[in-house]
């Protein structure tokens, strides 16, 4: 990615002569988050310039839309500003991804909606595909939030507009963020490669999950992992029948949670399995040690263990 | 309208504080953000006139008034501009906001609407910022029955009626003075004639207050009437019959801005000169009992 910053001036421009960039994807600004820049703007002035490039006689902004939006706001004439050389399209989109994004002040549906034109203008340069990593490399992103972008960019569109609904609240007010959904596609997509007979309606499923969320029945988004693990019940021994009957009847039925359908189907066999992973680990460290190693308050300890071995056997 | 700053969950709100502000209240030329004056560091969300020169500033906002609208106020005040602001709140804001905006707003002399999804509430009016930092009449330095009539000054005032809130205060003092002539002459405190002089008959309900108040100056009996209160003097006659002319002034419209600004600072210094006056004569009046 070529970015002009080494050959960038500092100037006061007028404020009046900037534009938004028409590809920066962050879509709300929070007001209290406005208002506190306001107020900080105000007592503080301009701290850090804005980045803009010339456009005819006026700028286009690459950094800065907040400050910008403030300082009109406080009526200044002009703003300071690190002025950089015309970038083209692609290269436009790349530098705000690791000017902003990696601040994290953008939402992941608008990294998302704006990784979209990235893969598609990249797509278009390289001729082939772009794998996941180099989509990384050039948007200073990390591939965890590139997948997690791909996720919601596999979503219908309504769904998306559900989250960009929410966006608009305070973040403790929002309730179908993008987190939820991404817990749901990850579970979904679980479920469909595991049991792709219990998922015929994708879509169905979807709207019944939410519905649910909604109502309270699911409690947590991350219920959904255990949605997954319901699906992957032959890796843990558990009975694969009655975990398609209870993801079924967990798809089709407005009252029953995923809390409850991982008891009924493999929440014993989860359990046996970390039973058994744990003692492993156990044993596994405790055949590493001498006498040697034993102190009093150890020894007091294994002799502890040592009975209550002996009562679980005898249970047995 | 275009905004730059305001939140896009407000921008329905603003539009329809706009369309009531012209609709309901004559108010033109209504942009969206835009500069009061040059030099005042900040751009309000709706900016507007009036037909009589005032600028019509609004926050729209869901958050509570801002420290930055606060500091826009005080500006304005201290320049004197001809300029009445508004805060703008949506219903079913939550109760400590809206209560909170309410307590803030009434402090500055600010407006407070409140916009519903069909029409808006003028909660209480702005005081032209023309005469912020107005010195506000003290209640307890007055008897009770003055107290009511003062806040309702005071209210004019701050909801930006200062043409109307002076009036009010002339009122009373000149009803106290009609009642102070019936007094005085029912216990003849008025001074011996001059020879040649001659003191007619006089309506003290109905004759002109410049005339009623031309025959305390020259007539009372000073001398008698100091013996009980020596603040009863010519000099706070010869105060109120100054304060005479301005009665029929206060309702002209002014013709540009800075004649509005001008008539404004006027009215702020008249009405507390005014509130003075009337604290002085109810108590130099104190013994005569009205």
């Amino acid at each position: 990615m070529a970015t002009n910053a080494a050959d960038a001036r500092l100037e006061q421009i007028p404020v009046s002569s900037i534009d938004p960039n028409p590809e920066n994807p962050r879509i709300y600004f929070r007001p209290r988050e406005m208002e506190e820049l306001l107020d900080s703007m105000r007592q503080y002035g301009v701290q850090v310039p804005i980045t803009v490039y010339p456009d005819g006689r006026r700028f286009v902004l690459i950094d800065g839309e907040r400050r910008w939006r403030c300082a009109s706001k406080l009526n200044m004439k002009t703003i300071p500003a690190l002025v950089q050389e015309r970038p083209n399209r692609l290269n436009n989109i790349l530098l705000m991804f690791n000017i902003h994004a990696l601040r994290e002040q953008w939402d992941l549906l608008t990294i998302a909606l704006k990784l979209q034109d990235v893969i598609d203008l990249a797509m278009a340069s390289s001729g082939g595909r772009v794998t996941e990593g180099e989509l990384a490399r050039q948007t200073g992103l990390t591939r965890g939030v590139v997948r997690r972008s791909r996720y919601l960019l596999d979503l219908p569109k309504r769904y998306r507009e559900i989250i960009l609904e929410e966006l608009r609240k305070p973040k403790r007010e929002q309730k179908f963020t993008e987190d939820f959904f991404i817990e749901m596609e990850r579970a979904l997509r679980t479920v469909e490669r595991a049991m792709p007979e219990v998922v015929k309606n994708k879509d169905q499923i979807r709207q019944t999950l939410i519905r649910k969320f909604r109502s309270g029945v699911i409690k947590n988004r991350v219920h959904f992992r255990q949605m997954g693990k319901i699906a992957r019940a032959r890796y843990v021994g558990a009975d694969e029948a009655v975990a398609r009957r209870s993801l079924k009847r967990l798809f089709a039925t407005n009252r029953y949670s995923i809390e409850a359908a991982f008891r009924d189907s493999v929440a014993s066999a989860y359990q046996g399995r970390d039973t058994l992973s744990r003692l492993e680990t156990t044993l596994s460290y405790l055949e590493d040690l001498t006498p040697l190693d034993v102190d009093r308050r150890a020894q007091v300890k294994l002799r502890k263990l040592v009975g209550v071995c002996q009562r679980l056997l005898r249970a047995d | 309208m275009i905004f730059q700053f305001l939140s896009e969950t407000l921008h329905q709100v603003a539009e329809r504080v706009a369309a009531y502000l012209r609709d309901d209240h004559g108010v033109r030329q209504i942009e969206a953000e835009v500069e009061v004056e040059p030099d005042i560091q900040y751009r309000p969300t709706l900016v507007g006139k009036t037909r009589d020169e005032y600028s019509i500033c609004v926050d729209v906002t869901d958050a509570g008034f801002s420290a930055a609208l606060e500091s826009f106020v005080l500006s304005c005040g201290n320049q004197g501009l001809p300029v009445k602001s508004f805060v703008a709140v949506p219903e079913g804001v939550a109760d400590d906001v809206f209560r909170s905006v309410q307590r803030k707003t009434l402090e500055y002399g600010v407006g407070l609407i409140e916009v519903g999804k069909k029409k808006c509430r003028l909660v209480h009016g702005a005081m032209p910022l023309t005469i912020f930092g107005y010195r506000r009449p003290d209640p307890q330095r007055f008897p009770p029955k003055y107290r009511q009539t003062l806040s309702e000054a005071d209210n004019l005032l701050r909801s930006g009626d200062p043409a109307k809130a002076c009036s009010k205060v002339y009122d009373e003092l000149e009803s106290l003075t009609r009642k102070i002539a019936k007094k005085i002459d029912a216990s003849n405190l008025w001074r011996p004639l001059h020879p040649g002089e001659s003191r007619g008959a006089m309506n003290f309900d109905k004759i002109a207050w410049r005339a009623l108040m031309e025959r305390l100056l020259q007539h009372l009996d000073y001398g008698t009437v100091q013996q009980r209160s020596p603040s009863f003097s010519s000099a706070l006659m010869g105060k109120i019959v100054g304060i005479v002319p301005h009665r029929n002034e206060t309702g002209h419209k002014p013709a540009s801005k800075q004649a509005l600004i001008t008539r404004d600072r006027e009215l702020r210094t008249r009405f507390e000169h005014a509130v003075d006056t009337l604290e002085e004569l109810v108590r130099a009046a104190k013994f005569l009992r009205v």
